[in-house]
């Protein structure tokens, strides 16, 4: 023992000596610019010991005292070595590779020299979504990609988040991007049954995040077949680089308040609404001056005598300041063997409103391994754990937002004691609820969880020649849970009910591929990569629901199985397969001329058996024209580009089973399962076929300080998927067929200009734009379809209102106008004796971002904004609050005290009638907004701690921020009700307050 | 070194083998619905196939509710309270459009369970009838092709102009007997009328000698049809056909020589004692040839307003438990002196209000939400009556039979009645009074439409609706404007 323990302390002082021997060096690894580069690998020449930088471009080596050279590589730059014998800090400047010509982004299954893509692609770094207060990725993507619109419906914690590229392009099936994740498809989307909101990638954590790319044209998505007519959205997580192991710390805390409201759009007054009331009461003959009053008391206050008139402020008593903080944590390094990427991070966010909030929870590894010089392989794994609260939207009784403008100024959420207020006299039953009693008496939750991993194997067969094989899972589960109280509420009527719905998506993937490359000409000018690759994926859904009622005259007791009668125990499933066989090659002739292609037959069990696999290619060229030698004069262009590119994908948004001709059992009889033809198929069902048209130019001037691109495209959909009626004598009513067509077509510019550099100062701008243009080609037999407020009509905008024209108010005696027709002759104040006429469109004509980002010393500041122009959106519940009187005994908001009230008076609020006045609640283009925005997305100021200082504690990088999220928004519209960001379509839902968040962190890393 | 080489190589082998075997992934089984392809593959799915069947015709726009409502309202002895176009009130009013609810849900439904049967019949003869075996499958095909005929025959009361106009020489109803599973089958011509009973009696004839004699419970006897189910209807049919001497010889094989009347063979269907048992719990008497049986099961009953007792009774503060859309028309039946007091059938009445407001309601049907009263399709006092008036209007004369016929019917209700040859002066006088008899006797069963129908007689005013002769628009009801749209050799009425 003692022997063993003597030569512990011998081994511990060599170790000791060996320390002290070694020498510790700092350094700085910049660019051309001086701009420090991150991640760059620092390796002392010969060895194995080696780090990489930091986010600043510093690195701290502890280097043997035989080491005399760095070597030093990063992606796009040239591999430097430097001399550090007798020195203890080093400044490295890096040289770009020339022109760029190695650098290599992400493509669709693996990656491509940069100066070699003939599509429109557009890379967002890790940096740009990182630690940021968004519940999810696809909400970090506003504003940062031209011709990517990504709207909120909800501000809800962990809501979902719609996206589109280039427009809308489908009708009926799905229009999201697909959205693959280190090469494997996933579910993406709101796969919530029973809550009103929940988004799959929220357990996805931004931090993890390597690079963001998404995919825009035939060149670069076409090779996923049916599936890219949407756009493909590539996201590449983090992994480790050799060198010492690096960690990393994020903490930031914050909070989160509405972000936009409008004064107009407040609630009124227990006296504003007793003086409108009153009025309104006489105006519909109700009620008489001399009576009103008494009417009044009677009718509209609260049943508690409180010793001072109620006066409550619902909107405020449902929205709240709510808490914001994110907490991550990650170790990566290796050596040239192995390398590594660890991560966990914790996310907490607190919603505007009463009852929201949502918790991730998440871990993430990645580890990778040279084999031999020709095998690679590796393995990540991405987990997540998600809690959310979001109560209900729209009408819902329950729903918190809808109450604070429903709900009247007289009643009081509590009684006199300080106990609930519930009581039918204030509150009855099936009208709108309490929601704070409802908020504290019920339950409205789900639990999320996340595990995305692969295996991957890589072979180098030949120095030309590399197999890879991956397989990934991408598993995911939603347990919602629902209590309604037996006291008061939803649950009331049934005694109490409970329910748990469980939806499992499992969902795998297998790729393989063989990359191929060779010259073709002896001079090396000609060039030709060449991938060939297969890939299968199943996914399939599981749900379990259940439903139990008659719950015992307690709040604590929660779950199904305490109900007394069971009321829902159902399962189902639905899976979807795809299988796909795919090639994509690219010639390249002395970096000057470059032509691609990409073919995939692609097979989908969602398709009719006669068109259940299709074929869809993409061809595309560029031009550097950069790299002729009639250019090589021009000095101030440094960089020109022409690109075009065509070809066909397809999108398969639909549902799993729509092409089959089925049975389904609920026809029931006698009690017993009976079974029914459900569906009549369609054996020639197939996917919607895009095609999309790309040309783009990429130009960067004066020394790489002033780059944009400018791109125009055109995609026509066609085959759209559209329920075909058919005669009611074959048995069905409609069948699905492949028959509309669209098109979109547009322009994107993006804007990158460095007006400042110097050592201390830089000043980075950056501006983008996109302009689209939908039109309809094709319908059923061209006929219009009517879908609520919107008409689908060939020749126009896919999301055109249909809607009577509002007219303003009839100044002699207030009462709401309409005009006749869409030419605006005439008015009427008979809204039926009005037509409905096309009114412009809830998708926005252009939107964009712009930012300037400022670094002076160690100091910087950024702020990026994100705007929206030529949209109209809909106040969909405004008739209530705002409709004349229309459901006088909900409150009303402040912009209808501004109705009419004496002949002569000009106003376009129309005489305030108990009950309504003459369909002035009905729609029409008076619930219509302009939905013009610009918002101040993000704005940051940070600090470094100087190096000086850090050095000492073996701390590599420390910086300070503040951080503010949405916290400016301007709208053309005064009149704007809510949030001008309102989902895809534009519709207010009275959904949970968009939230603005301050934040300050600390990012430290060792 | 060349471990990795050999391993690799074996790897990318077995991948391309396994590659080429992904293609059966892409042949998809749903799990909540069947394929068409397997519906017939066990028995026990053909069994929920026969079933499904049923539960189309239980649905609430046909049998398990509107079929029946529109064909008392179409009469004269109701009155529309609601002014609801979703309710009928344009069905009451005999002047329903062509896109009207009615007009086009019932068409939609009445085809779905026709296509819903063709498609059976087609599954079993495709390979269901092997797993079935003979004597199952002869009983399912024969279920499938009477329910099909229900159907025909349905739709040609309101669609269709009666048998009587021209001897069915008039247009009839696209006449689809095959299965439609997808599209590219729009088109096809009305058949005439002649044509589509010609079916009608076909398929009727072949379910008579395809069904089971009877189940083993009275459950099922009510609920699912027997042989003596395709008689009764053939009666009925045959009726409105005015070929009365088929109604004798179909009538003669369930309805025995004298009195008690019973069927002597199959399910011994008879009257009851009192005709208030056979609207109650369990409804499955032996006089119940055919009901829609409905629970408190979801989708196992007639659904929103759809419900015979919503619209008949009154809502609950006067004593309902409905929507009161249609009180009884009190210069209607109920105004008619030989139809005494103390009658059973008028404890099926309601009386509510008095002075102005004093109405009157049909309460025949009375379970509460969801509404759970079984739906009758055919009583056996309907075949008796048919019975007894084919003999009459066969001989033409004062048949003694088919007073005694008459009698059961009226007796059974009403002690205090008792018809003898004597009472009736000409043998116009004993069909009026059995034509009296039946709007008692099925008030609110939805026959009123079709005996005016078959007689080819003006539908008599009520209310603030206006009477309509048998040349008048509104007669019968216009095509489906769907049908119209889509099914370009489809005409109108």
């Amino acid at each position: 023992m003692r022997k063993l323990l003597m030569l512990l302390m011998c081994a511990l002082l060599t170790v000791g000596q060996l320390w002290a021997q070694n020498r510790t060096i700092h350094g700085t690894v910049l660019d051309e610019n001086g701009k420090p580069i991150e991640r760059a690998s620092v390796v002392v020449k010969g060895t194995k010991i080696g780090t990489s930088t930091e986010e600043n471009g510093t690195f701290k080596l502890t280097v043997p005292p035989t080491a005399k050279y760095l070597v030093i590589t990063a992606l796009n730059f040239e591999r430097r070595e430097v001399f550090i014998e007798g020195k203890n800090e080093v400044e490295i400047k890096m040289n770009p590779l020339d022109s760029k010509l190695d650098e290599v982004v992400v493509v669709a299954y693996g990656t491509q020299k940069k100066n070699t893509v003939t599509g429109s692609q557009v890379s967002v770094k890790g940096a740009v979504v990182e630690n940021k207060p968004f519940t999810s990725v696809d909400k970090a993507l506003q504003g940062a990609v031209a011709g990517l619109q990504s709207a909120a419906a909800s501000g809800a914690p962990g809501s979902s988040q719609a996206i589109r590229i280039r427009g809308i392009g489908s009708i009926s099936a799905s229009a999201d991007p697909l959205w693959v994740i280190d090469g494997i498809p996933v579910n993406s989307g709101d796969v919530s049954r029973l809550t009103t909101t929940a988004n799959l990638l929220s357990t996805l954590n931004p931090d993890d995040i390597e690079d963001i790319t998404v995919l825009k044209d035939a060149a670069s998505s076409s090779i996923y077949g049916s599936r890219a007519a949407n756009g493909v959205i590539l996201v590449t997580t983090k992994k480790g680089r050799p060198g010492a192991t690096r960690f990393k710390f994020d903490a930031e805390v914050g909070q989160n308040s509405i972000a936009y409201k409008n004064s107009a759009y407040q609630p009124l007054t227990a006296d504003q609404y007793g003086t409108i009331t009153k009025e309104g009461l006489i105006n519909a003959g109700q009620a008489t001056p001399s009576n009103v009053d008494a009417i009044y008391n009677a009718n509209f206050l609260s049943v508690f005598t409180y010793p001072s008139p109620v006066n409550t402020d619902w909107l405020s008593a449902v929205t709240r300041v709510g808490g914001q903080q994110q907490y991550n944590l990650s170790a990566s390094g290796g050596n040239e063997k192995t390398t590594f990427f660890l991560s966990g991070g914790m996310f907490k966010q607190d919603g505007t409103t009463i009852a929201t909030d949502f918790t991730r929870i998440n871990g993430n590894a990645r580890i990778e391994n040279r084999a031999t010089n020709k095998l690679t392989l590796g393995f990540t794994l991405n987990g997540g754990v998600t809690d959310q609260n979001t109560p209900l939207n729209g009408g819902a009784f329950g729903n918190p937002v809808l109450s604070a403008f429903f709900l009247l100024p007289t009643l009081s959420p509590y009684k006199p004691d300080g106990t609930l207020n519930y009581l039918t006299g204030d509150f009855p039953n099936a009208s709108t609820y309490n929601t704070v009693a409802v908020a504290a008496l019920d339950k409205r939750n789900l639990h999320g969880l996340s595990l995305r991993g692969s295996v991957y194997a890589e072979y180098k067969i030949l120095d030309n020649l590399r197999f890879k094989t991956q397989y990934g899972v991408d598993y995911n589960t939603l347990e919602e849970n629902q209590y309604n109280n037996p006291f008061y509420g939803d649950g009331q009527s049934s005694g109490g009910r409970a329910f748990a719905y469980y939806t499992r998506y499992t969902n795998w993937d297998w790729v393989n591929t063989l990359d191929f490359k060779q010259s073709l000409l002896r001079s090396g000018d000609l060039n030709l990569n060449l991938k060939v690759g297969y890939e299968s994926q199943l996914s399939k859904g599981y749900f379990v629901s259940v439903q139990n009622s008659n719950f015992p005259p307690t709040t604590i007791l929660t779950v199904p199985a305490i109900g007394a009668t069971p009321k829902t125990a159902s399962q189902t499933a639905s899976d979807y397969a795809f299988v796909g066989a795919f090639s994509s090659a690219d010639l390249n002739f002395k970096d000057k001329y470059i032509i691609t292609g990409s073919f995939r037959n692609d097979g989908s069990s969602r398709f009719g058996l006669n068109r259940r696999y299709g074929n869809f290619w993409s061809i595309g060229g560029r031009w550097n024209i950069d790299r002729e030698r009639f250019m090589q004069n021009i000095k101030f262009i440094n960089q020109l580009v022409l690109r075009s590119s065509y070809g066909t994908n397809g999108n398969a948004g639909i549902g799993n089973y729509d092409a089959l001709p089925l049975y389904g059992y609920g026809s029931n009889y006698i009690g017993n399962p009976g079974s029914a033809p459900s569906q009549a198929g369609n054996i020639d069902l197939t996917w919607e076929i895009n095609k999309p048209f790309n040309v783009g130019l990429d130009v960067t001037i004066l020394k790489n300080r002033v780059s944009f691109t400018i791109e125009y495209y055109k995609r026509n959909t066609t085959s759209l998927l559209l329920a075909a009626p058919v005669p009611p004598s074959t048995g069905f009513t409609s069948v699905t067929k492949n028959i509309g067509a669209m098109e979109n077509k547009g322009v994107e510019f993006t804007l990158n200009v460095v007006p400042i550099q110097s050592r201390d100062f830089r000043w980075n701008l950056n501006f983008n734009i996109a302009a689209n243009q939908n039109r309809i080609t094709a319908l059923v037999n061209n006929q219009d379809i009517l879908s609520g407020v919107f008409i689908r009509r060939v020749g126009y905008d896919f999301q055109t209102y249909y809607a009577r024209i509002y007219a303003g108010v009839d100044p002699a005696n207030g009462d709401p106008l309409w005009y006749t027709d869409a030419t605006k002759q005439a008015t009427t104040n008979n809204y039926g004796a009005a037509q409905r006429a096309l009114y412009q469109s809830a998708s926005p004509k252009f939107f964009g971002g712009f930012g300037n980002s400022f670094r002076f010393k160690n100091f910087s500041f950024s702020a990026n904004f994100y705007y929206n122009f030529g949209n109209y959106l809909r106040d969909t519940w405004g008739s209530y609050y705002n409709g004349a009187g229309f459901g006088g005994g909900f409150n009303k908001v402040q912009r209808i005290m501004k109705r009419w009230t004496t002949p002569g008076q000009i106003t376009d609020i129309p005489k305030y009638v108990y009950g309504g006045n003459k369909s002035a609640q009905s729609f029409s283009t008076f619930y219509l907004f302009k939905g013009d925005f610009i918002r101040l997305r993000d704005i940051e100021l940070g600090y470094d701690m100087p190096k000086s200082l850090l050095g000492k504690y073996h701390i590599g990088t420390m910086r300070f921020y503040v951080r503010g999220t949405n916290l400016w928004t301007w709208v053309a519209d005064s009149n704007m009700p809510f949030d001008p960001e309102q989902g895809v379509s534009a519709q207010t839902n009275l959904e949970v307050f968009i939230p603005k968040t301050v934040t300050a962190g600390v990012n430290i890393s060792f | 070194m060349k471990k990795y080489k050999y391993l690799s190589v074996l790897a990318l082998g077995a991948s391309l083998l396994f590659a080429s075997c992904q293609r059966n992934l892409l042949n998809p089984v749903p799990q909540t619905s069947i394929s068409d392809a397997s519906a017939f593959s066990t028995l026990s799915r053909i069994q929920a196939s026969v079933l499904g069947l049923y539960g189309a015709l239980k649905n609430g726009n046909l049998y398990g509710g509107r079929y029946v409502i529109y064909g008392d309202i179409r009469g004269e002895d109701f009155i529309n309270q609601t002014s609801n176009l979703v309710t009928g009130s344009d069905v009451w009013a005999l002047n329903p459009t062509n896109s009207a609810t009615a007009v086009v849900n019932l068409w939609a439904q009445a085809y779905y369970t026709i296509n819903s049967c063709n498609i059976f019949i087609d599954g079993m003869n495709a390979g269901g009838s092997a797993i079935a075996g003979p004597t199952l499958s002869a009983n399912y095909i024969a279920e499938a092709k009477l329910i099909r005929a229900l159907c025909y025959y349905s739709l040609l009361q309101y669609y269709a102009r009666p048998y009587a106009d021209g001897n069915g020489s008039k247009p009839g109803l696209p006449l689809r007997l095959t299965g439609i599973k997808g599209v590219g089958q729009s088109n096809l011509a009305r058949s005439t009328v002649a044509d589509v009973y010609a079916q009608v009696i076909k398929d009727l004839n072949d379910a008579e000698t395809g069904l089971p004699l009877n189940y083993s419970s009275a459950y099922n006897n009510t609920t699912r049809a027997h042989r003596n189910t395709a008689i009764a209807l053939k009666t009925r049919v045959y009726l409105s056909m005015q070929n009365y001497s088929a109604v004798i010889t179909e009538a003669n094989k369930i309805v025995s020589a004298t009195a008690p009347f019973t069927a002597t063979s199959g399910v011994a269907n008879a009257l009851q004692a009192d005709i208030t048992q056979v609207f109650k719990t369990p409804y499955t008497t032996t006089e119940s040839i055919l009901s829609m049986p409905m629970t408190s099961t979801a989708g196992d009953y007639p659904g929103t307003q759809n419900q015979l007792a919503y619209y008949y009774t009154p809502v609950a503060s006067l004593g309902g438990v409905g929507n009161g859309e249609y009180s009884l028309n009190a210069n209607g039946i109920i105004a008619d002196p030989t139809w005494l007091p103390t009658d059973a059938r008028r404890s099926f009445i309601l009386q509510t209000g008095s002075g102005s407001s004093l109405k009157y309601w049909l309460t025949k049907y009375k379970a509460p939400s969801p509404y759970t009263d079984y739906v009758p399709v055919i009583r056996y006092s309907e075949v008796l009556l048919n019975l007894a008036e084919a003999r009459v209007r066969s001989t033409n004369t004062i048949d003694p039979q088919a007073v005694a016929l008459l009698n059961a019917v009226r007796n059974r209700s009403d002690a205090a009645t008792t018809y003898t040859v004597a009472s009736f002066a000409s043998a116009n006088d004993l069909i009026n009074a059995i034509l009296k008899e039946r709007r008692i006797e099925f008030l609110g069963e939805g026959l009123r439409n079709n005996d005016l129908m078959r007689l080819l007689q003006t539908i008599p005013a009520k209310g603030s609706a206006q009477s309509k002769g048998p040349n008048d628009v509104g007669y019968i009801w216009p095509i489906s404007a769907n049908e119209l749209a889509l099914n370009n050799l489809c005409t109108d009425n």
